[in-house]
């Protein structure tokens, strides 16, 4: 057919291939994404170039903002506590749901038993678990964690009261909370990797240990990187637990990226310098996004 | 990639953008001129919550006994109270009642910022409010003398006790210490005698800055002083130091300050209720809290003068200030101002209503007679006294200290500049000191020095 559309056309065209009934499906999605992330997310753009506390006019400040979030002393140690709170959950919270879902994978019939159990605790609300855990952190001797450590002949352990264990305390708690679902989608891709494979390596005389090896964690590979980055940038982001279990403390050593934001915003009242450290910090995850993604790339498709 | 907490963030910002354009629309620059007839609806904050329901019953008798007087204002109350952490959102956000309370640590903060108005057209040539205690009335004024308040209750930062765990510790609940040295004493007596800490303070979200501030006045500095025009950080001084000092061998030394040390002010107030806390620093107005809401028996409770060193300047003086929203009008100011005057104030002056609120709280099993700085001159505090006398349900032989002490310890104000963010920032400190044996102070404070003064330069 001649490409000789009018713009009459066009619209006649689209209309006829239910353009308008595609709109209108879409419309709800895009006015309630438009509304409360898109525009959101311009004003904060704007903001961060601003002084202004919402009540009084806004104040255009160029980058001062920035310099003033890069001059606080505070920056550098939330941004430590951050890392330090990633790395600590990569080594301690990555592994788990692998293991977890692979061992679910093995079992026959009390698989979706125990993929229940475990999703239970995402069951629970957030802030509910959290102060469930500063409980069950309690310090003294009595504390229910210390009381299972002293059978052990261990401890007791100061757990949150300390600059050096309050860190790998909250990374604890967040793993325990975040297992479930990551368990539950690798649950998911497992039983997308063809039973022949099982079936050939089995003939072969292959135990359960180099099966996953060999078959389930290549299998999972895709999965397994995508997790590991989504896993990244949600631990970057980390707020709840320390600001109920610890406030930040003692002695700043929980206080997180996302603390401060909190911080400058809402007891400073100071939204130019709030707005400004998030942007930092969502140019530096999308940057680290970008560069794991070329990274990993090969690596997925090989 | 803007991430969740950010856009949530953003998210408030924007109901603040868009109320503000919303509020443009209306008289942008409330009225000056007051109309004392016009027809109002004024919205009152600080109702009390329905789980206290005879303040609540008093609150609801109080609105009808006011619309009765004021027949063309209407009352709407409102449980929102002030929280630092969400006080700016609901400024910007158009969500604050016309009224509500904020605590003397904000008030000058939220004065140069904007987010309270300013009411000196209003209060001038007020009969009841020129009896107000001068030294009460100044926390509400800023340094060019404009008002921005009304102080609806006061106290001082004092000295909590338990005095059952005192018994138990073979100490005088009658005879609280009046030094430093003594509560290291008695801290360790308890904490031997009981499971109970023995000494400790509440050290997150602003607490920790906000007691070593009073501690370090108990031990002879401020933390911010005025020097000519400008305000400097004094942090770094030898009040300071020795408070956290008391509160190192306190905890390490003696072992005496219990085990948790991340505690926020409620943690506290619920740690002394179940008698947890053997002593600590608090404001004296807790009482009603303790005794009224969290079930503490007040006969265990003790308030006493903040103890002092030889070089004491004296205490903290804190209280509850009424403002009114930067987005009423003149005539809404004017309404809100005089619920204000009736509902805190005039439990002082008018015999009916002290009678009344005096019957519904005692009635309800809440404190009458509790700690409370007079907010008018002590003949009309003397006479309130006399007409409260037969509903009074607290043992004020116990507070005998207590009382003695508002005529003579000298009551300090808050640090002048950027008060909040100075006690964030001190909050560490105190933390430090209470969960690492080899803090070393002398370090912690020439760095918060420096902190300290960069805070007040940005707020200036």
């Amino acid at each position: 057919m001649p490409r000789s559309d009018t713009s009459m056309g066009a619209v006649t065209r689209w209309v006829r291939h239910g353009g308008a009934g595609k709109l209108l499906f879409t419309a709800p999605m895009l006015i309630v994404f438009g509304v409360f992330a898109w525009w959101p997310i311009l004003r904060s753009l704007v903001l961060s170039f601003q002084r202004t506390n919402l009540v009084a006019d806004p104040v255009w400040v160029g980058l001062r903002n920035f310099a003033r979030v890069l001059a606080d002393p505070l920056l550098a140690t939330a941004a430590w506590n951050t890392v330090w709170f990633t790395v600590l959950a990569l080594v301690i919270g990555f592994p788990v749901p692998v293991l977890l879902a692979v061992f679910i994978g093995e079992l026959r019939r009390t698989r979706t038993v125990a993929s229940v159990l475990v999703y239970i605790p995402i069951i629970i609300p957030p802030v509910v678990a959290v102060l469930l855990w500063k409980q069950l952190f309690d310090p003294s001797a009595h504390g229910l964690l210390n009381t299972a450590a002293g059978w052990l002949g261990l401890g007791p352990f100061p757990w949150l009261q300390s600059a050096e264990t309050a860190m790998p305390s909250i990374v604890v708690q967040a793993t325990w909370a975040g297992f479930g679902t990551t368990t539950i989608i690798y649950v998911a891709a497992l039983m997308s990797v063809p039973s022949e494979l099982y079936e050939a390596a089995e003939l072969d005389g292959s135990g359960v240990l180099r099966r996953v090896w060999h078959i389930t964690l290549p299998q999972l590979r895709s999965v397994i990187l995508l997790m590991l980055i989504l896993q990244v940038i949600g631990t970057f982001q980390v707020f709840t637990e320390p600001y109920v279990m610890t406030g930040g403390g003692p002695d700043n050593s929980t206080i997180t990226l996302l603390m401060l934001i909190f911080k400058y915003a809402f007891v400073v009242g100071d939204f130019g310098k709030a707005t400004a450290l998030s942007l930092m910090l969502a140019v530096f995850l999308t940057a680290l996004s970008a560069v794991y993604l070329r990274a990993t790339r090969k690596w997925k498709r090989s | 990639m803007l991430h969740h907490k950010n856009r949530r963030l953003a998210r408030t910002a924007m109901a603040g953008i868009v109320a503000l354009t919303v509020g443009a629309c209306s008289p942008g620059q409330p009225a000056t001129k007051a109309d004392q007839n016009a027809k109002v609806t004024i919205h009152v904050g600080n109702m009390p919550t329905k789980d206290n329901p005879d303040n609540l019953a008093l609150f609801n008798k109080q609105i009808a006994a006011f619309q009765k007087l004021h027949p063309n204002v209407t009352v709407i109350g409102e449980e929102t109270k002030f929280d630092p952490q969400t006080f700016a959102a609901l400024v910007a956000g158009g969500s604050m009642p016309t009224t509500m309370q904020v605590p003397y640590t904000n008030i000058q903060q939220l004065a140069v910022n904007g987010q309270v108005r300013d009411i000196t057209d209003l209060v001038k040539g007020d009969e009841v409010l020129s009896r107000v205690n001068p030294d009460v009335a100044k926390q509400t004024r800023n340094a060019e003398g404009r008002t921005f308040g009304v102080v609806t209750a006061a106290y001082t930062m004092a000295f909590i006790y338990n005095r059952s765990l005192y018994k138990k510790a073979g100490l005088d609940p009658d005879a609280p210490p009046k030094t430093w040295q003594e509560v290291r004493d008695n801290a360790k007596a308890i904490s031997k005698a009981s499971d109970a800490a023995g000494f400790t303070i509440a050290t997150t979200t602003n607490s920790g800055g906000w007691i070593l501030a009073t501690m370090a006045y108990g031990h002879g500095s401020t933390i911010q002083k005025r020097e000519g025009d400008a305000v400097k950080a004094s942090v770094n001084s030898s009040g300071v130091k020795e408070a956290l000092t008391f509160l190192r061998d306190v905890r390490w030394a003696d072992q005496a300050a219990g085990e948790n040390f991340l505690m926020n002010q409620d943690d506290m107030r619920n740690a002394i209720a179940a008698g947890r806390i053997g002593q600590t620093v608090l404001g004296a107005d807790l009482y009603r809290d303790l005794v009224g809401n969290r079930d503490m028996p007040g006969a265990d409770l003790g308030i006493a003068p903040l103890p002092q060193s030889s070089t004491g300047i004296g205490t903290l003086g804190g209280g509850d200030i009424a403002v009114a929203s930067p987005k009423a009008s003149a005539s809404e100011a004017a309404a809100a101002l005089e619920w204000v005057k009736f509902r805190y104030l005039g439990r002082f002056l008018n015999q009916e209503a002290v009678v009344e609120w005096a019957e519904t709280s005692k009635t309800g099993g809440l404190p009458v007679g509790a700690p409370e700085v007079p907010l008018f001159s002590a003949e009309i505090y003397d006479r309130y006294l006399k007409w409260i006398a037969d509903y009074v349900n607290v043992e004020r032989a116990n507070y005998t200290a207590y009382f003695a002490s508002l005529g003579t310890l000298p009551i300090l104000g808050e640090p002048p500049v950027a008060a909040q963010e100075t006690y964030a920032l001190l909050d560490a400190v105190t933390q430090q000191v209470l969960t690492k044996q080899d803090a070393d102070i002398d370090a912690a404070l020439t760095q918060l020095q420096t902190d300290a003064q960069a805070l007040i330069d940005a707020a200036q």
